[in-house]
Protein backbone atom coordinates (compact mmCIF):
# COMPACT_ATOMS: atom_id res chain seq x y z
CA UNK A 1 0.00 0.00 0.00
CA UNK A 2 1.42 3.39 -0.96
CA UNK A 3 0.74 6.79 0.60
CA UNK A 4 -1.99 7.76 -1.86
CA UNK A 5 -3.90 4.57 -1.28
CA UNK A 6 -3.41 4.81 2.44
CA UNK A 7 -4.96 8.29 2.43
CA UNK A 8 -8.14 6.83 0.96
CA UNK A 9 -8.42 4.49 3.91
CA UNK A 10 -7.06 6.85 6.53
CA UNK A 11 -10.37 7.64 8.26
CA UNK A 12 -11.68 4.11 8.21
CA UNK A 13 -8.31 2.82 9.42
CA UNK A 14 -8.22 5.21 12.38
CA UNK A 15 -11.83 4.37 13.20
CA UNK A 16 -10.98 0.66 13.19
CA UNK A 17 -13.57 0.03 10.50
CA UNK A 18 -11.40 -1.62 7.84
CA UNK A 19 -11.67 -5.24 6.90
CA UNK A 20 -8.88 -7.34 8.45
CA UNK A 21 -6.67 -7.79 5.39
CA UNK A 22 -6.85 -4.14 4.37
CA UNK A 23 -6.29 -3.13 7.95
CA UNK A 24 -3.06 -5.12 8.08
CA UNK A 25 -1.82 -3.49 4.88
CA UNK A 26 -2.60 -0.04 6.27
CA UNK A 27 -0.95 -0.91 9.56
CA UNK A 28 2.24 -2.05 7.81
CA UNK A 29 2.33 1.14 5.77
CA UNK A 30 1.93 3.35 8.85
CA UNK A 31 4.81 1.56 10.53
CA UNK A 32 7.10 2.36 7.66
CA UNK A 33 5.90 5.86 6.75
CA UNK A 34 6.29 8.63 9.35
CA UNK A 35 4.29 11.07 7.21
CA UNK A 36 1.20 8.87 7.12
CA UNK A 37 1.66 7.99 10.78
CA UNK A 38 1.45 11.73 11.53
CA UNK A 39 -1.65 12.05 9.33
CA UNK A 40 -3.55 9.60 11.52
CA UNK A 41 -3.66 12.22 14.28
CA UNK A 42 -5.80 14.47 12.12
CA UNK A 43 -8.86 12.24 12.14
CA UNK A 44 -9.43 12.30 15.93
CA UNK A 45 -8.58 16.04 15.90
CA UNK A 46 -11.23 16.68 13.27
CA UNK A 47 -13.71 14.54 15.17
CA UNK A 48 -13.02 16.40 18.40
CA UNK A 49 -13.32 19.79 16.69
CA UNK A 50 -16.72 19.02 15.18
CA UNK A 51 -17.95 17.50 18.44
CA UNK A 52 -16.74 20.53 20.39
CA UNK A 53 -18.40 23.02 18.06
CA UNK A 54 -21.77 21.29 18.05
CA UNK A 55 -21.88 20.02 21.61
CA UNK A 56 -22.02 23.46 23.17
CA UNK A 57 -25.68 24.03 22.36
CA UNK A 58 -27.92 23.30 25.35
CA UNK A 59 -31.55 22.38 24.74
CA UNK A 60 -33.57 25.52 25.51
CA UNK A 61 -36.17 25.28 28.24
CA UNK A 62 -39.00 26.35 25.95
CA UNK A 63 -38.29 23.42 23.63
CA UNK A 64 -38.29 20.97 26.53
CA UNK A 65 -41.66 22.39 27.61
CA UNK A 66 -42.95 22.24 24.05
CA UNK A 67 -42.00 18.58 23.71
CA UNK A 68 -43.48 17.79 27.11
CA UNK A 69 -46.81 19.33 26.18
CA UNK A 70 -46.82 17.71 22.74
CA UNK A 71 -46.62 14.27 24.35
CA UNK A 72 -49.93 14.70 26.11
CA UNK A 73 -52.29 11.97 24.86
CA UNK A 74 -54.91 14.45 23.66
CA UNK A 75 -52.37 16.21 21.47
CA UNK A 76 -51.02 13.14 19.72
CA UNK A 77 -54.05 12.29 17.57
CA UNK A 78 -54.00 15.80 16.12
CA UNK A 79 -50.43 15.27 15.00
CA UNK A 80 -51.03 11.75 13.82
CA UNK A 81 -52.49 12.60 10.43
CA UNK A 82 -50.82 10.51 7.76
CA UNK A 83 -48.69 12.52 5.36
CA UNK A 84 -50.06 13.12 1.91
CA UNK A 85 -48.83 10.67 -0.68
CA UNK A 86 -48.26 13.52 -3.09
CA UNK A 87 -45.67 15.70 -1.42
CA UNK A 88 -45.56 18.19 -4.27
CA UNK A 89 -49.31 18.75 -4.18
CA UNK A 90 -49.13 19.11 -0.42
CA UNK A 91 -46.46 21.76 -0.74
CA UNK A 92 -48.52 23.60 -3.32
CA UNK A 93 -51.59 23.47 -1.09
CA UNK A 94 -49.47 24.72 1.78
CA UNK A 95 -48.25 27.67 -0.24
CA UNK A 96 -51.79 28.63 -1.18
CA UNK A 97 -53.49 27.88 2.09
CA UNK A 98 -50.84 29.06 4.53
CA UNK A 99 -51.39 32.80 3.91
CA UNK A 100 -55.17 32.29 4.11
CA UNK A 101 -54.73 30.33 7.31
CA UNK A 102 -52.53 33.00 8.83
CA UNK A 103 -55.00 35.71 7.83
CA UNK A 104 -57.87 33.70 9.30
CA UNK A 105 -55.90 33.08 12.51
CA UNK A 106 -55.12 36.79 12.88
CA UNK A 107 -58.76 37.68 12.23
CA UNK A 108 -59.95 35.13 14.75
CA UNK A 109 -57.40 36.39 17.27
CA UNK A 110 -58.67 39.95 16.79
CA UNK A 111 -62.28 38.87 17.21
CA UNK A 112 -61.42 36.88 20.31
CA UNK A 113 -59.45 39.76 21.64
CA UNK A 114 -62.32 42.19 21.15
CA UNK A 115 -64.75 39.70 22.66
CA UNK A 116 -62.46 39.18 25.57
CA UNK A 117 -62.00 42.90 26.09
CA UNK A 118 -65.70 43.62 25.82
CA UNK A 119 -66.94 40.67 27.88
CA UNK A 120 -64.16 40.75 30.47
CA UNK A 121 -64.60 39.18 33.85
CA UNK A 122 -67.44 41.18 35.29
CA UNK A 123 -66.15 44.60 34.25
CA UNK A 124 -66.85 47.15 36.87
CA UNK A 125 -65.63 50.24 35.14
CA UNK A 126 -64.66 51.68 31.83
CA UNK A 127 -61.41 53.52 31.92
CA UNK A 128 -59.83 55.50 29.18
CA UNK A 129 -56.16 55.10 28.39
CA UNK A 130 -55.11 58.39 26.95
CA UNK A 131 -52.37 58.98 24.49
CA UNK A 132 -50.19 60.12 27.36
CA UNK A 133 -50.65 56.80 29.11
CA UNK A 134 -49.65 54.84 26.05
CA UNK A 135 -46.66 57.11 25.52
CA UNK A 136 -45.61 56.56 29.10
CA UNK A 137 -45.81 52.79 28.78
CA UNK A 138 -43.81 52.93 25.60
CA UNK A 139 -41.16 55.13 27.18
CA UNK A 140 -40.87 52.98 30.27
CA UNK A 141 -40.52 49.86 28.15
CA UNK A 142 -37.90 51.47 25.95
CA UNK A 143 -36.05 52.86 28.97
CA UNK A 144 -35.74 49.43 30.53
CA UNK A 145 -34.80 47.70 27.28
CA UNK A 146 -32.51 50.27 25.71
CA UNK A 147 -30.89 52.26 28.48
CA UNK A 148 -30.77 49.74 31.27
CA UNK A 149 -30.25 46.80 28.99
CA UNK A 150 -31.95 43.45 28.81
CA UNK A 151 -30.11 42.37 31.91
CA UNK A 152 -32.35 44.72 33.89
CA UNK A 153 -32.99 42.92 37.14
CA UNK A 154 -33.04 43.90 40.76
CA UNK A 155 -30.44 41.73 42.48
CA UNK A 156 -32.63 41.38 45.56
CA UNK A 157 -35.23 39.46 43.55
CA UNK A 158 -34.95 35.75 42.73
CA UNK A 159 -34.01 34.85 39.18
CA UNK A 160 -37.00 32.58 38.69
CA UNK A 161 -40.48 33.71 37.70
CA UNK A 162 -42.51 32.26 40.59
CA UNK A 163 -40.01 33.55 43.15
CA UNK A 164 -39.88 37.00 41.56
CA UNK A 165 -43.68 37.23 41.37
CA UNK A 166 -44.01 36.14 44.99
CA UNK A 167 -41.48 38.70 46.25
CA UNK A 168 -42.92 41.56 44.23
CA UNK A 169 -46.49 40.64 45.18
CA UNK A 170 -45.64 40.67 48.88
CA UNK A 171 -43.73 43.90 48.64
CA UNK A 172 -46.18 45.81 46.45
CA UNK A 173 -49.29 44.23 47.95
CA UNK A 174 -50.79 43.33 44.61
CA UNK A 175 -51.06 40.17 42.56
CA UNK A 176 -48.10 40.60 40.23
CA UNK A 177 -48.57 38.99 36.85
CA UNK A 178 -45.53 37.04 35.73
CA UNK A 179 -46.62 34.13 33.53
CA UNK A 180 -44.27 31.45 32.28
CA UNK A 181 -43.97 32.24 28.57
CA UNK A 182 -41.13 29.79 27.90
CA UNK A 183 -43.38 27.58 25.80
CA UNK A 184 -43.52 30.49 23.36
CA UNK A 185 -39.78 30.97 23.58
CA UNK A 186 -39.77 33.96 25.93
CA UNK A 187 -37.44 33.73 28.91
CA UNK A 188 -37.23 35.99 31.94
CA UNK A 189 -34.40 38.50 31.60
CA UNK A 190 -35.19 40.76 34.51
CA UNK A 191 -37.74 42.11 36.94
CA UNK A 192 -37.90 45.37 38.84
CA UNK A 193 -40.32 47.87 40.38
CA UNK A 194 -40.71 50.07 37.33
CA UNK A 195 -44.12 51.66 37.61
CA UNK A 196 -46.05 53.60 35.02
CA UNK A 197 -46.99 57.25 35.23
CA UNK A 198 -45.67 57.49 38.74
CA UNK A 199 -47.65 54.51 39.99
CA UNK A 200 -45.79 51.82 41.85
CA UNK A 201 -45.78 48.59 40.00
CA UNK A 202 -43.89 45.55 38.89
CA UNK A 203 -42.13 45.18 35.57
CA UNK A 204 -41.25 41.71 34.32
CA UNK A 205 -39.14 41.77 31.19
CA UNK A 206 -38.95 38.80 28.83
CA UNK A 207 -36.91 38.16 25.72
CA UNK A 208 -37.56 35.85 22.80
CA UNK A 209 -34.60 33.51 22.67
CA UNK A 210 -34.20 33.41 18.91
CA UNK A 211 -34.53 37.03 17.87
CA UNK A 212 -33.95 38.87 21.13
CA UNK A 213 -37.35 40.58 20.85
CA UNK A 214 -38.28 42.04 24.24
CA UNK A 215 -41.73 41.88 25.84
CA UNK A 216 -42.71 43.75 29.01
CA UNK A 217 -45.44 42.83 31.45
CA UNK A 218 -46.25 45.57 33.95
CA UNK A 219 -48.60 45.16 36.89
CA UNK A 220 -49.91 48.27 38.60
CA UNK A 221 -52.51 48.63 41.35
CA UNK A 222 -56.19 49.18 40.69
CA UNK A 223 -56.84 52.29 38.69
CA UNK A 224 -59.74 54.61 38.03
CA UNK A 225 -58.19 56.54 35.22
CA UNK A 226 -55.18 56.25 33.05
CA UNK A 227 -53.77 59.69 32.63
CA UNK A 228 -54.97 62.70 30.83
CA UNK A 229 -53.59 64.52 27.86
CA UNK A 230 -51.40 67.56 28.03
CA UNK A 231 -54.46 69.81 27.82
CA UNK A 232 -56.58 67.73 30.15
CA UNK A 233 -57.89 65.81 27.19
CA UNK A 234 -59.32 62.40 27.95
CA UNK A 235 -59.31 61.22 24.38
CA UNK A 236 -57.93 57.75 24.04
CA UNK A 237 -58.86 54.11 24.00
CA UNK A 238 -61.49 52.73 26.35
CA UNK A 239 -60.69 49.65 28.40
CA UNK A 240 -63.08 47.66 30.56
CA UNK A 241 -61.41 46.81 33.83
CA UNK A 242 -62.47 45.96 37.35
CA UNK A 243 -61.57 48.83 39.59
CA UNK A 244 -60.57 46.46 42.39
CA UNK A 245 -58.18 44.39 40.27
CA UNK A 246 -54.55 45.10 39.44
CA UNK A 247 -54.04 46.30 35.93
CA UNK A 248 -51.80 44.42 33.56
CA UNK A 249 -50.01 46.36 30.84
CA UNK A 250 -48.07 44.61 28.12
CA UNK A 251 -45.63 46.30 25.78
CA UNK A 252 -43.55 44.92 22.96
CA UNK A 253 -41.61 45.90 19.86
CA UNK A 254 -42.37 45.05 16.31
CA UNK A 255 -39.96 46.55 13.86
CA UNK A 256 -39.56 50.24 14.67
CA UNK A 257 -42.90 50.41 16.48
CA UNK A 258 -43.61 49.92 20.16
CA UNK A 259 -47.04 48.63 21.10
CA UNK A 260 -48.88 48.63 24.40
CA UNK A 261 -52.12 47.15 25.60
CA UNK A 262 -53.78 46.95 29.00
CA UNK A 263 -56.58 44.99 30.58
CA UNK A 264 -57.15 41.96 32.76
CA UNK A 265 -54.96 39.34 31.19
CA UNK A 266 -55.26 35.67 31.93
CA UNK A 267 -52.27 33.44 31.30
CA UNK A 268 -53.72 32.01 28.05
CA UNK A 269 -54.27 35.58 26.82
CA UNK A 270 -50.67 36.42 27.52
CA UNK A 271 -49.46 33.22 25.88
CA UNK A 272 -51.47 34.07 22.77
CA UNK A 273 -50.04 37.55 22.77
CA UNK A 274 -46.50 36.23 23.20
CA UNK A 275 -47.12 33.90 20.26
CA UNK A 276 -48.21 36.85 18.10
CA UNK A 277 -45.16 38.87 19.14
CA UNK A 278 -42.93 35.91 18.35
CA UNK A 279 -44.49 35.56 14.90
CA UNK A 280 -44.03 39.26 14.25
CA UNK A 281 -40.46 39.07 15.44
CA UNK A 282 -39.63 36.11 13.20
CA UNK A 283 -41.35 37.70 10.23
CA UNK A 284 -38.85 40.54 10.35
CA UNK A 285 -39.11 44.28 10.33
CA UNK A 286 -41.73 44.39 7.57
CA UNK A 287 -44.32 42.71 9.73
CA UNK A 288 -45.96 45.37 11.85
CA UNK A 289 -49.39 43.98 12.62
CA UNK A 290 -49.31 41.27 15.28
CA UNK A 291 -52.67 40.15 16.64
CA UNK A 292 -54.12 42.91 18.78
CA UNK A 293 -51.91 45.60 17.38
CA UNK A 294 -54.82 47.58 15.96
CA UNK A 295 -56.20 47.78 19.44
CA UNK A 296 -52.94 48.64 20.98
CA UNK A 297 -50.71 50.65 18.73
CA UNK A 298 -48.86 53.31 20.60
CA UNK A 299 -48.84 56.55 18.67
CA UNK B 1 -80.11 0.33 34.06
CA UNK B 2 -78.25 -1.03 31.04
CA UNK B 3 -77.30 2.50 30.12
CA UNK B 4 -75.84 2.96 33.55
CA UNK B 5 -73.83 -0.25 33.28
CA UNK B 6 -72.54 0.71 29.84
CA UNK B 7 -71.57 4.15 31.09
CA UNK B 8 -69.83 2.63 34.09
CA UNK B 9 -68.00 0.18 31.84
CA UNK B 10 -67.05 3.02 29.56
CA UNK B 11 -65.73 4.99 32.51
CA UNK B 12 -63.65 2.03 33.68
CA UNK B 13 -62.21 1.69 30.18
CA UNK B 14 -61.43 5.40 30.14
CA UNK B 15 -59.72 5.17 33.50
CA UNK B 16 -57.73 2.15 32.32
CA UNK B 17 -56.84 3.95 29.11
CA UNK B 18 -55.81 7.01 31.10
CA UNK B 19 -53.58 4.89 33.34
CA UNK B 20 -52.13 3.14 30.34
CA UNK B 21 -51.44 6.49 28.66
CA UNK B 22 -49.74 7.87 31.71
CA UNK B 23 -47.66 4.69 32.16
CA UNK B 24 -46.61 4.74 28.53
CA UNK B 25 -45.74 8.42 28.76
CA UNK B 26 -43.71 7.85 31.91
CA UNK B 27 -41.81 4.96 30.27
CA UNK B 28 -41.25 6.98 27.14
CA UNK B 29 -39.97 9.95 29.12
CA UNK B 30 -37.60 7.71 31.07
CA UNK B 31 -36.20 6.01 27.96
CA UNK B 32 -36.32 8.68 25.26
CA UNK B 33 -36.00 12.07 26.90
CA UNK B 34 -32.42 11.47 28.17
CA UNK B 35 -31.45 11.53 24.48
CA UNK B 36 -33.06 14.90 23.82
CA UNK B 37 -29.62 16.54 23.85
CA UNK B 38 -28.31 14.20 21.18
CA UNK B 39 -31.34 14.65 18.96
CA UNK B 40 -31.23 18.41 19.41
CA UNK B 41 -27.55 18.62 18.49
CA UNK B 42 -28.04 16.72 15.27
CA UNK B 43 -31.23 18.63 14.48
CA UNK B 44 -29.39 21.91 14.97
CA UNK B 45 -26.87 20.86 12.38
CA UNK B 46 -29.45 19.47 9.97
CA UNK B 47 -32.01 22.28 10.17
CA UNK B 48 -31.54 25.41 8.15
CA UNK B 49 -32.35 27.57 11.20
CA UNK B 50 -33.19 27.26 14.86
CA UNK B 51 -36.95 27.20 14.30
CA UNK B 52 -36.61 24.32 11.83
CA UNK B 53 -34.37 22.47 14.27
CA UNK B 54 -37.01 22.90 16.99
CA UNK B 55 -39.69 21.54 14.68
CA UNK B 56 -37.49 18.58 13.75
CA UNK B 57 -36.94 17.71 17.40
CA UNK B 58 -40.58 18.06 18.36
CA UNK B 59 -41.80 16.00 15.42
CA UNK B 60 -39.18 13.35 16.15
CA UNK B 61 -40.38 12.92 19.71
CA UNK B 62 -44.03 12.97 18.74
CA UNK B 63 -43.46 10.24 16.14
CA UNK B 64 -41.30 8.29 18.56
CA UNK B 65 -44.02 8.49 21.18
CA UNK B 66 -46.63 7.26 18.72
CA UNK B 67 -44.42 4.31 17.77
CA UNK B 68 -43.22 3.64 21.27
CA UNK B 69 -45.44 0.60 21.87
CA UNK B 70 -43.71 -1.12 18.96
CA UNK B 71 -40.22 -0.10 20.05
CA UNK B 72 -38.00 -2.97 21.13
CA UNK B 73 -35.11 -1.68 23.18
CA UNK B 74 -33.10 -4.88 23.02
CA UNK B 75 -33.17 -4.87 19.26
CA UNK B 76 -32.40 -1.21 18.70
CA UNK B 77 -30.95 1.20 21.24
CA UNK B 78 -33.02 4.26 22.11
CA UNK B 79 -30.56 6.79 20.73
CA UNK B 80 -30.06 5.22 17.28
CA UNK B 81 -33.82 4.70 17.13
CA UNK B 82 -34.52 8.38 17.83
CA UNK B 83 -31.81 9.50 15.44
CA UNK B 84 -33.25 7.31 12.73
CA UNK B 85 -36.65 8.90 13.26
CA UNK B 86 -35.02 12.34 13.17
CA UNK B 87 -33.37 11.39 9.90
CA UNK B 88 -36.71 10.30 8.42
CA UNK B 89 -38.46 13.42 9.71
CA UNK B 90 -35.79 15.57 8.17
CA UNK B 91 -36.16 14.06 4.73
CA UNK B 92 -39.94 14.08 5.01
CA UNK B 93 -39.90 17.76 5.94
CA UNK B 94 -37.58 18.50 3.09
CA UNK B 95 -40.00 16.75 0.81
CA UNK B 96 -37.28 14.56 -0.59
CA UNK B 97 -38.32 11.41 -2.25
CA UNK B 98 -36.79 8.25 -0.97
CA UNK B 99 -33.45 8.07 -2.65
CA UNK B 100 -32.81 5.18 -4.91
CA UNK B 101 -29.71 3.11 -4.17
CA UNK B 102 -26.72 4.63 -5.88
CA UNK B 103 -23.74 2.89 -7.33
CA UNK B 104 -21.90 3.67 -4.15
CA UNK B 105 -24.43 1.61 -2.22
CA UNK B 106 -23.31 -1.42 -4.15
CA UNK B 107 -19.60 -1.10 -3.55
CA UNK B 108 -17.82 -3.66 -1.45
CA UNK B 109 -17.18 -2.86 2.15
CA UNK B 110 -13.52 -2.64 1.41
CA UNK B 111 -13.63 -0.65 -1.83
CA UNK B 112 -15.61 2.41 -0.79
CA UNK B 113 -12.85 4.78 -1.82
CA UNK B 114 -12.46 3.47 -5.36
CA UNK B 115 -13.19 6.16 -7.89
CA UNK B 116 -12.48 8.96 -5.47
CA UNK B 117 -9.07 9.72 -6.89
CA UNK B 118 -10.31 12.95 -8.38
CA UNK B 119 -10.47 14.63 -5.01
CA UNK B 120 -8.38 12.24 -3.04
CA UNK B 121 -5.25 14.30 -3.13
CA UNK B 122 -6.28 16.48 -0.20
CA UNK B 123 -5.46 13.88 2.41
CA UNK B 124 -2.18 13.08 0.75
CA UNK B 125 -1.13 16.72 0.60
CA UNK B 126 1.78 17.69 2.77
CA UNK B 127 -0.17 20.19 4.87
CA UNK B 128 -1.54 19.42 8.30
CA UNK B 129 -4.52 21.30 9.67
CA UNK B 130 -4.58 22.36 13.28
CA UNK B 131 -8.28 21.96 13.92
CA UNK B 132 -8.13 23.72 17.27
CA UNK B 133 -7.86 27.13 15.61
CA UNK B 134 -11.04 27.00 13.59
CA UNK B 135 -14.18 26.46 15.66
CA UNK B 136 -16.27 29.00 13.75
CA UNK B 137 -14.85 27.91 10.42
CA UNK B 138 -15.60 24.27 11.24
CA UNK B 139 -19.18 25.26 11.95
CA UNK B 140 -19.43 27.15 8.68
CA UNK B 141 -17.81 24.35 6.73
CA UNK B 142 -20.14 21.73 8.20
CA UNK B 143 -23.12 23.92 7.34
CA UNK B 144 -21.94 24.01 3.72
CA UNK B 145 -22.01 20.22 3.38
CA UNK B 146 -24.90 18.49 1.69
CA UNK B 147 -27.35 17.19 4.31
CA UNK B 148 -26.45 13.57 3.55
CA UNK B 149 -22.78 14.23 4.24
CA UNK B 150 -23.47 16.51 7.19
CA UNK B 151 -25.69 13.94 8.84
CA UNK B 152 -23.13 11.14 8.53
CA UNK B 153 -20.31 13.37 9.73
CA UNK B 154 -22.23 14.46 12.82
CA UNK B 155 -23.39 10.96 13.72
CA UNK B 156 -19.75 9.90 13.57
CA UNK B 157 -18.20 12.85 15.38
CA UNK B 158 -20.79 13.97 17.91
CA UNK B 159 -22.60 10.77 18.68
CA UNK B 160 -19.63 8.48 18.19
CA UNK B 161 -21.65 5.89 16.29
CA UNK B 162 -19.91 3.08 14.45
CA UNK B 163 -20.19 2.93 10.67
CA UNK B 164 -22.70 0.12 10.94
CA UNK B 165 -24.86 2.11 13.37
CA UNK B 166 -24.68 5.14 11.08
CA UNK B 167 -25.80 2.93 8.19
CA UNK B 168 -28.79 1.78 10.24
CA UNK B 169 -29.71 5.28 11.32
CA UNK B 170 -29.32 6.67 7.80
CA UNK B 171 -30.91 3.64 6.20
CA UNK B 172 -28.14 3.20 3.67
CA UNK B 173 -25.34 0.74 2.88
CA UNK B 174 -22.09 0.57 4.79
CA UNK B 175 -20.11 1.51 1.70
CA UNK B 176 -22.25 4.61 1.33
CA UNK B 177 -21.50 5.63 4.89
CA UNK B 178 -17.77 5.22 4.31
CA UNK B 179 -17.93 7.12 1.07
CA UNK B 180 -19.94 9.99 2.53
CA UNK B 181 -17.75 10.19 5.57
CA UNK B 182 -14.65 10.23 3.39
CA UNK B 183 -16.04 13.04 1.24
CA UNK B 184 -17.31 15.02 4.21
CA UNK B 185 -13.96 14.92 5.97
CA UNK B 186 -12.22 15.72 2.74
CA UNK B 187 -14.44 18.78 2.15
CA UNK B 188 -13.87 20.02 5.65
CA UNK B 189 -10.15 19.58 5.33
CA UNK B 190 -10.05 21.37 2.00
CA UNK B 191 -11.91 24.37 3.44
CA UNK B 192 -9.85 24.44 6.58
CA UNK B 193 -6.59 24.20 4.64
CA UNK B 194 -7.72 27.28 2.75
CA UNK B 195 -8.37 29.16 5.99
CA UNK B 196 -5.04 28.01 7.39
CA UNK B 197 -3.17 29.23 4.33
CA UNK B 198 -4.97 32.60 4.51
CA UNK B 199 -4.02 33.07 8.13
CA UNK B 200 -0.69 31.28 8.00
CA UNK B 201 -1.80 28.96 10.78
CA UNK B 202 -1.25 25.28 11.35
CA UNK B 203 1.18 24.98 8.46
CA UNK B 204 2.96 21.93 9.79
CA UNK B 205 4.20 19.68 7.05
CA UNK B 206 4.24 15.94 6.86
CA UNK B 207 7.42 14.32 5.71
Amino acid sequence: MDCEEFCKYLGAFVDGELETERNLEAFEHVNTCPGCAARTAEIPALKAAVARVFSEVPVPQYLQNRIGSSLEPHVIPQLAEPPSSDARAARLRLRVLAPLGIAAAIGAALLLWQYWLSSGSQPAKVIVATGQFVTDVREQHRLCVDRRGLGHHDASLPRDLPGTARCLSNELQLAVIAPDLSIKGFDLVGADRCGIMGRRGAHVLYQYALTGAPLSVFTVGSVTELGSGANGSTRGRAYFVSSNQPLCVVAWHSGPQTYAICGEFSEPNLLDLAGAVRTASLAGPDFHQPAGSQLAMAR
Amino acid sequence: MLDGIEKAAGSVEQVKQGRSDSTTKARFEAIALPHLDAVYRIAQALGSDAAEADDLVQETFVRAFRAFERFELREYGARPWLLRILHNVFYTMKGRERREPTLLDDVDFDHFADGLNDNGSDWSSAEAVNWDYFDQEVKTAVAQLQPEYRSVLLLWSIEGLSYREIAEVSDCALGTVMSRLFRARQSLRRLLCGYARERKLGAERFH
